[in-house]
């Protein structure tokens, strides 16, 4: 039994802590909530979507995602649950502690170890009182990785540290409340401490670092630590530095490919077609220095080039139907919009400027078909920021994203952009009655038009009114009548907005090499890093000299040397994918492809709704019934990503290219008669018809030799002449047969499924 | 030649290498029988025989309390919508809508413990368990039992989409189009062990059987090996080596006639009426709403060319049944009445499986497991719907020799948690596998993925099943 006085001094004791937090318990600085608490609970997960910071919490407790909203987070830990969750007479007995080191049940595990640093400071904060941050609380400016680059060989360690740069000028070392990722994983890890490990592969990798809102990120690189002797010449910015980059790691370069495979691979790439013979063979023996610039200069001023560039934005702009029998009149209209923007070289921030502005009906206005895509603010936005500053948003719709820097004011500032943009969908005829004398009620085109009253989006938490904005946070000065959209297209095309060009540069850097500088290529977040930053800054540095020119960056990309590299691997790239050491072999797009095996076939696929002769690279949308087209992926125009175009081969491609009766029809392989009961109606999937392949037949009567005749087959498909080798097995084949018409048969057949067909390589 | 390399493939579902294909080819080219087929097959330990998975996943999450663990006891926040019916088991009640299942409650296990622990549409959640390589269990039997049936050339991994029952269906697009591959997710195992899916109607299944003569075939592909082979520096990229391997399986799927078991009018027209479901709703009623703009009434079709396939020798089915994100906000109808449509079409399937399995001897090999990613709140929303809740998911399952008859597990009086020992997808993994495989003899083999072994080693069967 204690004496009442020791009794009596022992609670004054602990209220005396209470009281004067900051004073008894600890020289330290008081723990405080917003900085060292909540940063705290992230890092151990607590906060995260699958956890306590789903909307709806987990088990009765909330909190606010990835500890975004720290006001929010005090009431659920503090004032909720009849305050249990701490208790400051006994912080270990606080349900928060027993919970998170797991002494109670907790479904989520043990998350705390008692005697960690984590556990220590949360025990502390409680035992202080379980104070908020004081408004005094100096705000946070930016963090920085330290050191910011750096090489390290394989298995080597380096300690990282975060800095903390608060708007008062002072800085804290925060590495141990700081939530660290570093990848790619068979490159380099990072444990808690901020310790960073190279593993076992070489490449370029990073280190990415959350700390309350903000993020760093710092890069390492793991050389590969071979002697770079055989680079080609340097003749653009792009060998410059992609160069350089591969000098620093030490990663060597596969040679030049030879003039047959660039004039095929740029012909591709540019125009989404095959060369053709003569192109091919004029390419191979022209003997001038700058025979590659008058090959790029050419192709981009081909009608192909336009039709090319339309397939791809026409896509990425929604152009769509969602079915065939719906009016592809405003499609068709909107894709020739597009179409003629690339034919002249239209300035890219022009294009988008008058795509952004639009108004009038669709007749008048085609590009009022993006707009009956989208319809709502919150849409437009954020196709606007993906397509054209490559920040993909969509996560601030709901809370703070969680791996930038957007919050939601930002999203819904962008989204008020549109607030007064009234998009009016079409309206059909409306029959009347000839007998009782009632006219019809003419139809509505679709049509976009501009809403009274102030452009305001409110906020989703807050209820603010939020004026449009761009996503730098600064509202546009508008006049009362100003259409916002104006202000917008304006931000998103200025030489000072930080996300354009760069954008732009990446996405078509992503259509030549099959893998963006940042990847994926609309996802320019800080921490998502270029794969080789310097780069991407003089391209996008480029772009904004050459005034937005598309035509000028698809040059200074395709004239460089670094696209010219073959893509078979030496004995130290074969694994690379982030550095272009070598070029990547891509299988050709669907409609590429098929244009392609046409080329060869001499077939036509004959599409509906089209004019005959149309090629499947220059279909206005994506209802052009074709099951090939969809089992090679061609995009559906459903969203604004280009991921949408399946790229990877699977098992239906294979079936189709060897056995389908379309594909043989094309060869000219005669069919059995199709067991159809005659009443029957046509399959509703029938697809496109296709004619005959002529090309059969032509090799057929064709009295030249075989070799000969073979040759020209040869640069058809793959713009170049067969080996010996392959002369020898073709001839042998024809021999073997002893019948021409089935042996060209045969040799079409298996010229289309060949590897070096199907890939542009 | 086709046989052999079909072997390897099979096998490692890495494929063999070019070299490998070409050298064997050229030796054996005709030269083995199928005897010594599978012998070779056996030598090397493979404990697939026969055994199969069919899983129907119930997409959009489908709620635990207007299905198989009702509450219309509880408060009214919360109490199962419609009425509740008592079923074989003695004590034990379901929703109103599966009348069928209830007179069969016998041949089934109801896990009313198993919670996905995941609040969103990520199907691979599920069927992947969490294993570290990503890999959905369909793939990883692929991965195990190699990816064509050595025998039949069926690929072992099939999705049935309604699409696949149905020429020339067009289904419209919602959230549940653009998340439908990582039902099947390969991860880390490789494209190739993706399930095939067989939609496309006459045109893939034209193209699944040979068209030309076989010699004429056989004599298109030599060629093609020879010029393929004259170019093999291309396929030291990954990229264009896994395009010959799906040549090479293609190639197996032509040749050996398989169109059959995909195709539903070589079924007897009784059988085909017994599962059909087509009458039970208007489909126009339905997909006139956005989240469920991919159900269909076709799912009575789907489960049985799920059993016409496990038949022929495809070890993992996976039907697809969209539909169940019935939050009764705009997008679905007040108060769940899409349920009125889609749950007693899973009754009916469902138990026209279970009844056809069992009349044909199928019941021990063949799994059936109904799930979905997710369970529903449950609590009503103010449309009286039911929102995203991972802490109970609905968990069904009966055949390979699963013991039958019996609920496993409890939730509370609300049906928001389990009482008893959850389950995670880690446990169903597991399971599935344990049925699929002879574990032991698994951990024996050295060309499992380190991830996928670990998934069966670390997480324990659900109990009381086998």
């Amino acid at each position: 039994m204690f004496p009442r006085a020791w009794s009596l001094a022992r609670v004054t004791l602990v209220v005396l802590a209470l009281l004067w937090p900051n004073t008894a318990i600890s020289a330290e600085p008081p723990a405080s909530f917003n900085a060292d608490v909540v940063p705290t609970l992230t890092k151990a997960g607590c906060n995260i979507g699958g956890c306590h910071g789903k909307a709806e919490g987990q088990n009765g407790f909330k909190l606010s995602l990835f500890g975004f909203e720290p006001a929010d987070d005090y009431e659920y830990i503090v004032k909720e649950a009849r305050g249990r969750r701490v208790f400051a007479a006994a912080p270990a007995q606080s349900l928060l502690l027993l919970k998170g080191t797991g002494a109670v049940p907790h479904a989520g595990g043990k998350r705390l170890d008692p005697k960690s640093d984590a556990y220590e400071l949360l025990r502390r904060w409680v035992a202080e009182g379980a104070r908020p941050s004081p408004a005094s609380d100096p705000a946070l400016d930016r963090i920085e990785v330290r050191p910011g680059s750096t090489i390290l060989a394989r298995g080597g360690k380096v300690q990282a540290t975060v800095v903390a740069h608060f708007r008062d000028g002072s800085t804290r070392d925060v590495t141990k409340l700081t939530v660290l990722e570093a990848g790619p994983p068979e490159i380099l890890a990072v444990d808690a401490s901020g310790l960073v490990v190279a593993k076992q592969k070489s490449g370029s990798a990073t280190v990415t670092a959350r700390y309350r809102d903000a993020v760093a990120v710092a890069r390492v690189t793991v050389p590969f630590g071979t002697s770079v002797t055989n680079l080609p010449p340097t003749k653009t910015v792009v060998d410059e530095l992609v160069f350089k980059q591969l000098k620093e790691l030490g990663l060597p370069p596969s040679v030049m490919c030879d003039d047959a495979t660039f004039i095929r691979r740029a012909t591709i790439d540019i125009c989404g077609r095959l060369p053709t013979p003569d192109e091919a063979t004029a390419f191979v023996t022209d003997k001038s220095p700058d025979k590659v610039e008058k090959l790029i200069d050419r192709l981009l001023a081909s009608p192909e080039y336009a039709d090319y560039a339309a397939n791809k934005w026409s896509a990425l702009l929604r152009n769509r139907r969602n079915a065939p029998n719906e009016d592809g009149k405003p499609n068709a209209a909107f894709h020739a919009w597009v179409r003629d923007s690339f034919k002249d070289n239209k300035p890219f921030d022009q294009f988008v400027r008058e795509l952004l502005t639009s108004a009038g009906p669709v007749d008048e206005n085609p590009r009022a078909v993006w707009y009956r895509e989208l319809k709502e603010p919150a849409n437009l936005a954020e196709d606007v920021a993906q397509l054209f500053l490559g920040q993909r948003v969509a996560c601030a719709k709901c809370h703070h994203h969680p791996h930038d820097r957007w919050t939601q004011a930002d999203y819904w500032g962008l989204a008020a952009a549109f607030a007064r943009t009234d998009v009016q969908l079409a309206t059909p005829v409306k029959k009347g009655d000839p007998k009782k004398n009632i006219p019809d009620t003419p139809g509505k085109p679709l049509a976009v038009a501009l809403k009274a009253g102030p452009a305001m989006m409110p906020h989703p938490r807050t209820g603010a009114k939020l004026p449009p904005a761009g996503l730098d946070g600064k509202s546009f000065v508008l006049a009362d009548d100003a259409d916002p959209r104006d202000a917008l297209a304006e931000w998103v095309t200025s030489l000072d907005n930080p996300y354009f060009a760069r954008t732009l540069a990446n996405r078509y850097w992503k259509h030549f090499f099959g893998r963006g500088l940042v990847d994926p290529e609309d996802d320019l977040r800080a921490t998502n890093p270029a794969s080789n930053p310097e780069l991407l800054d003089a391209l996008a540095k480029r772009v904004v000299t050459d005034k937005f020119d598309v035509k000028k960056l698809v040059r200074l990309i395709c004239t460089s040397n670094v696209y010219r590299l073959s893509s078979t691997p030496n004995e130290y790239n074969a694994d690379d994918r982030q550095h272009f050491a070598r070029f990547y072999p891509r299988r050709l797009n669907a409609e590429v492809l098929l244009d392609a095996i046409d080329a060869v076939t001499l077939a036509k696929s004959q599409f509906r709704g089209v004019p005959g002769g149309t090629r499947a690279v220059q279909l206005p949308d994506n209802q052009s019934d074709s099951y090939f087209l969809s089992v090679f992926g061609r995009p559906d125009g459903a969203s604004a990503c280009e991921c949408e175009r399946a790229s990877d081969a699977n098992l239906a491609q294979a079936l189709l290219l060897m056995n389908s009766e379309e594909l043989l029809a094309k060869i000219g392989t005669p069919l059995p008669e199709p067991k159809r009961d005659p009443k029957a109606k046509p399959p509703a999937n029938a697809g496109p018809k296709t004619s005959a392949g002529e090309r059969l037949a032509k090799l057929v009567a064709d009295k030249r030799p075989h070799a000969e005749k073979l040759r020209e087959l040869y640069v058809v498909a793959l713009s170049r002449e067969p080996s010996a080798d392959e002369m020898t097995t073709l001839t042998a084949h024809i021999e073997k047969k002893g019948d021409d018409r089935a042996a060209y048969a045969d040799i079409l057949w298996a010229l289309v499924n060949t590897k070096e067909f199907l890939f542009n390589h | 030649m086709l046989t052999i390399f079909d072997r390897g493939y099979a096998h490692t579902c890495q494929g063999r290498t070019r070299r490998e294909f070409l050298r064997v080819g050229g030796l054996a080219l005709g030269g083995l029988t199928l005897a010594d087929l599978l012998a070779a097959r056996a030598a090397t330990g493979d404990s697939t025989e026969a055994k199969a998975v069919v899983l129907l996943f119930l997409q959009g999450g489908p709620t635990q309390l207007e299905t198989w663990d009702p509450k219309p006891d509880a408060p009214q926040e919360t109490r199962t919508l419609g009425d509740t019916i008592p079923t074989a088991l003695p004590g034990v009640r379901f929703s109103e809508h599966f009348p069928k299942m209830a007179a069969l409650a016998k041949e089934f296990a109801f896990v009313r413990s198993f919670a996905s622990g995941n609040g969103g549409h990520t199907y691979q959640a599920v069927t992947t368990g969490g294993n570290g390589a990503k890999a959905s269990m369909s793939a990883a039997y692929a991965n195990l039992a190699g990816t064509t049936h050595p025998r039949s050339g069926l690929p072992t991994n099939v999705l049935v989409l309604p699409e696949a029952v149905q020429d020339g269906l067009t289904l419209q697009n919602n959230f549940e189009t653009g998340a439908l591959p990582t039902l099947t997710q390969p991860g880390s195992l490789g494209p190739q062990c993706e399930a095939f899916n067989p939609s496309g109607g006459s045109k893939l299944k034209q193209a699944m059987s040979l068209t030309l003569p076989r010699e004429q075939f056989d004599d298109r592909r030599k060629l093609l090996a020879d010029l393929d082979g004259l170019r093999r520096d291309l396929d030291r990229d990954p990229a264009v080596a896994q395009a010959g391997k799906y040549q090479q399986q293609a190639a197996d799927v032509i040749t050996r006639g398989v169109t059959a078991a995909f195709d539903l009018s070589k079924e007897d027209p009784k059988t085909v009426e017994r599962y059909d479901t087509s009458k039970l709703f208007k489909l126009e009623e339905a997909t006139r709403w956005h989240d469920m703009k991919r159900a269909t009434n076709l799912l009575g079709r789907q489960m049985l060319l799920a059993r016409r396939l496990v038949e022929n020798g495809v070890g993992f089915v996976t039907v697809s049944d969209c539909g169940w994100d019935m939050h009764a906000n705009n997008n679905s109808p007040k108060n769940m009445e899409g349920l009125k449509w889609l749950a007693p079409q899973v009754d009916h399937a469902v138990a026209a499986f279970v009844e056809d399995l069992k009349q044909r001897g199928l019941s021990d090999r063949v799994l059936l497991v109904v799930t979905g990613e997710m369970g529903r709140t449950p609590k009503l929303n103010k449309n009286g719907g039911r929102d995203h809740y991972g802490n109970v998911t609905p968990l069904v399952l009966t055949g390979g020799g699963v013991k039958t008859g019996q609920v496993i597990g409890k939730t509370d009086a609300t049906a928001s948690v389990p009482t008893t020992k959850v389950y995670k997808p880690a446990n169903l993994f597991a399971t599935v596998m344990h049925h699929l495989f002879d574990l032991g003899k698994l951990r024996l083999r050295t060309d499992v993925h380190r991830d996928i072994k670990a998934a069966v080693d670390n997480h324990a069967v659900i109990d009381d099943l086998f």
